[in-house]
């Protein structure tokens, strides 16, 4: 009886710390102004403890339970790809000379997308077909974001644009749950290794996982104070210096 | 099981792109006295004489090869730790400059604006140059042409200029004979 009665309570957990949490970062959004900067993202932090609660108040199992389920599971999935294009444009839109890595970068992710998708088209093989496909189907989601979040993350820490604090919560929670859950789904709908009630138990561990990197990021008090002044640098300099190189090694 | 590999190195790869833009990487800039505590000092002219063609001409004729090697190693080894600080810096200088547009002060916010305008220009620049100084260093004693970015265009702008000018010279072989 008694353990039945801790998972309940961990479950319970799992469940009310995002819910509680993403209606905090929601709140800090609209404080902060951040609105408009994260549209999507915001309506992905709405969306997911709305589709939630909706879900408490539905008789389970049901058909109106698995629609809001299933259909729910699908716009957040295409939502949090939509969040990594925000992301990648709120970084990106200030500096022209960026487009040009950014959309070379776009082409070879999604050159290495469309091989490794056409590499996991697999068939369901066990008992239940159905939930099985849609577990695949969700794995071939999951594959797209983890493909242009790694992407994303590489140009962040490859150009130092860790200072972007929100992108950079927002790219690492993204980045950690998707990993997380395409493990799972893995070791779930292709190796069989893990039962439902795991998967759903680590599944929810991911997405809190997640949900407190977003929380620390929009819940923590401001990103400093301003500085007044700037000092002079010699980055001219090397910009210089360095483009003279670039262009002798490589434009001859 | 191929496929399987792929995509748990993928969130693998996720996984730990993701701790190495969590963690704290940078000394941590607050205002203009971090700034000047925190940062590195390295000379641009000694950087320019470590990539020098005529310094390295010149080592290459009074050393011999493997001495040679060895101090070019040496070399690129160096060139590629300035780069390092030098890419620390611009980091360091892109917070400041964030910090810099929170004020008020509209003229200061345009000055971060070229700030983070140039430290990001120079990650990009350090990103096109450190592949080759890897390369320099592997093969200390090689030089190195690589292919253009710009190239492609170029061959084909003057391919598409070689044909207009048989066209126009077609059309008036045409107009004459005519």
């Amino acid at each position: 009886m008694r353990p039945m009665r801790l998972s309940q309570l961990v479950s319970s957990i799992l469940w009310l710390v995002p819910l509680s949490l993403q209606a905090a970062i929601a709140l800090a959004i609209l404080w902060r102004r951040l609105l408009r900067v994260f549209p999507i993202f915001f309506s992905y932090t709405v969306l997911v403890p709305v589709r939630d609660i909706i879900l408490l108040l539905l008789p389970f199992p049901g058909n109106r339970y698995s629609f809001v389920f299933w259909w729910g599971d699908a716009v957040v999935i295409l939502l949090s790809l939509a969040i990594i294009f925000e992301v990648l444009w709120h970084l990106f839109r200030p500096y022209p000379f960026l487009h040009f890595v950014f959309r070379l970068v776009g082409i070879v992710a999604v050159v290495v997308i469309v091989c490794t998708l056409t590499l996991l088209r697999t068939g369901p093989i066990g008992a239940d077909r159905i939930l099985e496909s849609i577990l695949l189907m969700e794995r071939s989601a999951r594959v797209l974001q983890v493909g242009l979040l790694v992407a994303l993350m590489l140009l962040m820490s490859r150009l130092g644009l860790t200072w972007q604090h929100y992108s950079l919560g927002i790219a690492a929670g993204f980045g950690i749950y998707s990993a997380l859950d395409l493990i799972l789904l893995e070791l779930r709908g292709h190796l069989h290794f893990v039962n439902y009630a795991a998967f759903a138990f680590l599944g929810s561990g991911a997405y809190n996982l997640a949900v407190l990197v977003w929380a620390f990021y929009f819940l923590k008090s401001g990103a400093g104070t301003p500085v007044r002044s700037l000092p002079s640098t010699e980055l001219a300099n090397w910009n210089a210096a360095l483009t003279e190189h670039v262009d002798k090694w490589y434009r001859h | 099981m191929v496929s399987t590999l792929i995509v748990l190195a993928l969130a693998a790869s996720s996984l730990v792109l993701a701790w190495t833009i969590l963690r704290p990487g940078l000394p941590e800039i607050r205002d203009l006295d971090d700034w000047e505590a925190k940062r590195h000092e390295v000379d641009l002219q000694a950087f320019r004489m470590l990539l020098d063609g005529t310094e390295q001409r010149y080592l290459r004729t009074s050393l011999p090869p493997r001495k040679f090697r060895e101090f070019q190693r040496k070399r690129t080894a160096l060139a590629l730790q300035s780069l390092n600080l030098v890419g620390k810096n611009a980091q360091m200088l892109m917070k400041l400059g964030n910090l810099a547009k929170m004020g008020a002060d509209p003229a200061l916010a345009k000055q971060a604006d070229d700030l983070i305008h140039g430290a990001l220009r120079l990650r990009v620049n350090l990103l096109l140059i450190q592949p080759y100084l890897w390369l320099k260093w592997l093969f200390p004693g090689g030089m190195l042409p690589l292919p253009a970015f710009e190239m492609p265009y170029e061959e084909l702008a003057g391919y598409f200029s070689r044909i207009r000018q048989q066209r126009q010279w077609d059309l008036k072989q045409a107009l004459t004979t005519s």
